[in-house]
């Protein structure tokens, strides 16, 4: 397994999200500088990684003056008071355009505020722009042909995944502390594993989605991408729960997930799966989930393989199913009478969903309700938490993945969720970890996969690993490491 | 019987109107009986009393 070259912390951005909100809270640092520190990384990156749709730095600037005067009176906002953060550029706030990563939606200003940006701005974050995305969300690698190429700093020939491609480049290459990004089949966790950084879906309905465009209303989830584990839970715990908006939020306690990230890990049961998930595995990504069991080994888990059901086979050949009848049924209007402000490959990627039958619909979503009761039942009955890769491959290039109806793209295409999008179809956690690199360099992660609203002990896991192995450490070759 | 590619066009004429070119209708003949076979192969676990609307529910009752 290659590792790449780790470099010490030197500097503002590269401290974690709550390292740098402890520093403003102290009082060590502004968030004027820390904003600032942020601008000086985005000049020097982004030029060439295209991370960015827009910035407001203006508003930036702005915000982190008021900020900086709460705390100049011995007060905070909240837990992110002064970190600046970016997100998909999919989250609406009145009357800011936010393009959807679309020609279509590229000039209509937005009539609500997404709940989870209110939230964050609740907590005293930073909103400093719109992030790359691919056309509506509709697509795993990351490419949007209306927008500049968002190229992986781990290596430019590869690409950075998607649909939250910018996400994952902005937070990977330390232009901003953390992003939302969103997750219907792999969109949060496939980024944050080829730009090496941490995804998390949360429980299907745990986080409001009220504001933000919808793709697929049975599966889309908020969640965030950060650097570190304790950052994604510190972001979750923001933005999770009930808003009185919108249905979707389950009406559960959100706990303090950091306060549990440091409890041992004696007792609890990590998965090895038999079936599916270690299936059609690359060589390198299967030594490093190997070497991720032996680190949790030692760290006091118990391991226990188990089967996993035959269903989840099935789950991955319905998930496309849901999707396309509500993507076709959201999009029914534009593609009647804007079809050529679509992209070629998201427009013909709709297509097939305008004659999926209102039956088989209905059924897909009547199995999914079996589903879980199945894979909960006869995953969870073993263990607490299961362990799979996220990409099954490494990392694919730009060419593997350049868009043609040819065989060899259909099946690099399904190959990228197909450990991601079974977990959106029985609406169960995920949380996406770094844990080694492959052969070529690039890093590959593992997902933690748990009963419904079990974050904190997932968060537990993946925030155990990285300080047993400081993997999340290392340095994309484009920051010189 | 699979769905052939003329029912889709004629489909598509009658109740949808998207503008799709000719070309594309045989890979979405492909892509549907992809689709329906899946759709058939979980009526193997129907159940005529479960109400698609329990999932949250369901998720709930799965937690820990």
């Amino acid at each position: 397994m290659a590792m790449a070259q780790q470099k010490p912390a030197d500097g503002l951005q590269n401290l974690s999200l709550c390292e740098t909100a402890e520093l403003i809270k102290g009082g060590e640092v502004s968030a004027t500088e820390v904003l600032e520190a942020c601008f000086a990384q985005i000049d020097q990156i982004e030029p060439i990684h295209h991370a960015f749709v827009w910035q407001d730095r203006e508003s930036a600037v702005d915000r982190a003056r008021w900020l900086d005067s709460v705390r100049s009176r011995g007060e905070t906002v909240g837990p992110l008071h002064g970190v600046p953060m970016a997100h998909k550029d999919m989250y609406y706030r009145v009357g800011r355009v936010s393009g959807c990563g679309s020609q279509i939606r590229s000039d209509e200003p937005a009539k609500m505020t997404a709940t989870s940006l209110r939230k964050l701005d609740g907590a005293g974050a930073i909103d400093l722009g719109g992030l790359a995305m691919v056309e509506f969300a509709m697509g795993p690698h990351g490419f949007n042909a209306h927008l500049p190429r968002s190229l992986n700093p781990w290596g430019h020939d590869r690409v950075p995944c998607g649909s939250s491609s910018g996400s994952g480049v902005a937070v990977a290459s330390r232009m901003v502390y953390g992003s939302l990004g969103s997750d219907t089949g792999g969109s949060i966790r496939c980024p944050a594993a080829a730009n090496g950084i941490v995804g998390c879906l949360p429980t299907n309905g745990l986080v409001s989605r009220r504001g933000a465009m919808p793709m697929s209303w049975s599966f889309d989830c908020v969640g965030p991408l950060t650097r570190t584990v304790k950052d994604a839970a510190r972001v979750l715990k923001a933005i999770a729960g009930q808003d009185g908006l919108d249905d979707t939020p389950a009406a559960t306690p959100i706990p303090d997930y950091e306060s549990a990230l440091e409890q041992p890990l004696s007792g609890i049961r990590v998965g090895i799966p038999r079936g599916y998930f270690d299936q059609d595995l690359h060589p390198d990504v299967q030594k490093a989930i190997a070497a991720s069991l032996d680190v949790f080994r030692q760290a006091g888990a118990t391991l226990v393989h188990v089967d996993i059901p035959k269903s989840v086979s099935l789950t991955s050949e319905l998930h496309p199913l849901v999707m396309k009848a509500e993507g076709a049924a959201n999009h029914r209007p534009w593609k009647r009478t804007r079809n050529t402000e679509y992209s070629e490959e998201v427009g013909k990627r709709l297509e097939a969903g305008f004659f999926i039958s209102a039956v088989d619909y209905i059924n897909a979503l009547q199995y999914r309700v079996f589903a879980l009761e199945e894979f909960t039942g006869a995953v969870f009955s073993h263990v607490d938490a299961l362990l799979a890769p996220v990409l099954p491959i490494p990392t694919p290039t730009l060419d593997q993945t350049a868009y043609s109806s040819g065989p060899a793209y259909l099946k690099m295409v399904v190959a990228l969720t197909r450990n991601t999008r079974p977990i959106n179809f029985l609406g169960l956690p995920a949380l996406s970890v770094t844990c080694g690199f492959t052969s070529d360099g690039m890093p590959t992660s593992f997902q933690l996969i748990g009963r419904p609203f079990s974050e904190s002990l997932l968060f537990r896991l993946g925030h155990r690993f990285q300080m047993e192995t400081n993997i999340h450490q290392a340095m994309p070759k484009a920051l010189g490491a | 019987m699979p769905i052939r590619a003329e029912l889709l066009k004629a489909l598509n004429d009658e109740t949808q109107n998207i503008p799709i070119a000719h070309e594309r209708w045989p890979e979405l003949a492909v892509e549907l009986n992809q689709l329906r076979t899946a759709a058939e192969a979980a009526l193997a676990a129907h159940d005529f009393d479960r109400d698609p609307g329990e999932f949250p529910a369901v998720l709930r009752s799965r937690r820990a």
